[in-house]
């Protein structure tokens, strides 16, 4: 997902679950922070690296590829961007074979629930963590946040379908490595990652094979997954985000305490009933970008002005407080507590379940 | 690239550049215990792919792909190794030919690239014509045994002085995903 769905889409979600425009303003920013918040960030900030919640490319490119390297990939990508649906998933093959399938990212698995319920209490940059960690879910499902040439590979065969209904037709998307060009969504170009033959290759983390396909709301597209047993997989976009946007307004109301308990597989479509429509416009128009539209709406919603992301905001007053009590209490200092709590609790749940590949590092303290 | 990585190919470079200077200063007495690492070396790595189908690609689309490279890795590290009582034209010969498959390889993997719009292809198909010419200067010297082992150390020399500026030059993740997740 990008910032449109990540900063205004949470936005809109926030204000209509009874969030405030102030604290659905601070939901959003920690939800988009989790795309910015690496290690040269946490750096600058003179914060703790462990806290980091994503890699830059230049730190990807000269991440080690050894098991600790591996296990640093797989605290920090399983746990924001690619958070495994079924740690206890059946699959043919060994041990190795199997952590790398049970890594598989999807949405209502358990992993979710405990993410939404660690934010229950918690500040609002916990909130907006967790609410980028659920809809990643659907935007990323079925790759894993690890670097696997088996599960997160795909080939040819990849079609994307234009229309809707009796109308719709395929067209074989003709994926390309030039980073500099953007997509054309008119010719059906994208860009994806270089096939690499090892298995662990940063190359073969997440959704990289299949380009920014899993980002843009309104692609919709069939493919064979390397781990799918030559099985179709029909990815609907529209349908996804919008599930994940009703779901955000379900667990941002369990949040603010309107709900007792959150329940995977439920979803609020009564609060967002009045802008459905609206909704599923934004979600289906065909642009590489739809921060404008949800940005709109969000400014209809609450009828206050939604700032622009400023990546730099909270970091220089956190660089210059004193360690300690003072500085936990700013924004950057209580979004790095929150996603060092992220952190060890997805690290402890997949090391509980058998799987290496994230270590037993990520404890809070 | 990875640090690891780029020191890996540093290091590889660099025992094939020695090993160059070896086969040129002195073909005869060491081009068995060149024969011999290589094809140690390819029957390690034959053996790892064998078990990294088993493992994993076979549970892959495509995975197949692996168990045919594993096969013919391993053939050809054991093939390599029964070469060590040939005379050395035979072995020069041998040599020249997998230097031209390699060559072969770089070409169509760069042009593959190419077609991709990937930007690293040009030093690629660079080194593909480069290996595919010093075979053939190879080929046509069997006549004259040590000019072409000199051709071939000559040629060795530029592969591992290849992987050493591979080693130096910026790799691109074609795919970014960190700042559009």
């Amino acid at each position: 997902m990008q910032m449109d769905f990540h900063y205004y889409a949470t936005y809109c979600a926030a204000i209509l679950a009874g969030y405030s425009h102030e604290e659905s303003m601070d939901i959003c920013y920690s939800a988009q922070f989790v795309d910015h918040c690496s290690k040269t960030l946490l750096r600058k900030a003179k914060g703790p690296s462990m806290a980091a919640t994503t890699q830059l490319q230049l730190e990807l490119m000269d991440t080690r590829t050894d098991i600790v390297g591996l296990q640093d990939i797989t605290r920090i990508w399983a746990s924001f961007h690619f958070l495994p649906a079924d740690l206890q998933a059946p699959s043919e093959g060994g041990r190795r074979y199997r952590s790398k399938y049970r890594m598989i990212c999807g949405p209502n698995g358990e992993l979710v629930a405990k993410t939404v319920e660690l934010a229950k209490g918690e500040s609002l940059q916990a909130v907006g963590i967790a609410m980028h960690v659920l809809a990643d879910t659907w935007a990323h499902r079925y790759f894993a946040g690890t670097p696997s040439l088996v599960i997160n590979n795909t080939n040819y065969h990849f079609y994307e379908i234009l229309g809707e209904g009796d109308d719709a037709e395929t067209r074989r998307v003709a994926f390309r490595h030039s980073r500099n060009t953007p997509d054309d969504l008119e010719e059906g170009k994208y860009t994806n990652s270089v096939f690499q033959s090892s298995e662990n290759h940063v190359m073969n983390l997440g959704h990289g094979r299949a380009g920014h396909l899993p980002d843009y709301s309104f692609a919709r597209y069939k493919y064979l997954p390397a781990w799918g047993d030559y099985v179709e997989i029909t990815k609907d976009n529209p349908s996804d985000y919008m599930h994940a946007f009703a779901q955000m307004v379900y667990a941002l109301r369990y949040l603010r305490g309107d709900i007792p308990a959150f329940e995977t597989d439920t979803y609020d479509t009564e609060h967002i009933a009045a802008y459905e429509q609206e909704i599923r416009n934004i979600l289906t128009r065909r642009q590489l970008d739809a921060c404008e539209d949800w940005k709109a709406l969000g400014e209809k919603l609450s009828g206050q002005v939604i700032e622009d992301f400023d990546l730099a905001k909270y970091v220089p007053e956190y660089r210059e407080a004193e360690k300690g009590e003072e500085r936990d209490q700013l924004f950057l200092g209580k979004f790095i507590d929150a996603a060092l709590a992220q952190k060890s609790m997805v690290t402890k749940s997949i090391r509980a379940a058998g799987i290496k590949l994230a270590g037993t590092g990520g404890d809070k303290s | 690239m990875t640090k690891m990585r780029r020191i890996g190919s540093i290091i590889t470079g660099l025992i094939m550049i020695a090993a160059g200077f070896m086969m040129a200063a002195d073909a005869r007495n060491v081009y068995q215990l060149l024969i011999a690492i290589l094809g140690i070396s390819l029957l390690i790595s034959g053996i790892r792919s064998l078990v990294y189908y088993v493992s994993m690609a076979r549970h892959m689309v495509g995975g197949r792909v692996a168990l045919y490279r594993a096969v013919i890795i391993l053939d050809m590290g054991m093939f390599t190794l029964t070469l060590t009582d040939l005379p050395l034209f035979c072995v020069v010969l041998y040599l020249a030919g997998l230097h031209g498959f390699s060559g072969v390889i770089d070409i169509l993997r760069s042009l593959e690239s190419r077609r991709l719009q990937a930007a690293s292809w040009r030093l690629k198909f660079g080194s593909g014509v480069v290996n595919l010419v010093i075979a053939g200067i190879c080929l046509y010297f069997t006549g004259d045994v040590k000019v072409a082992v000199i051709v071939y150390a000559i040629g060795l020399m530029y592969s591992g002085l290849y992987y050493i500026i591979r080693a130096f030059r910026k790799s691109a993740i074609a795919y970014d995903d960190s700042p559009a997740v």
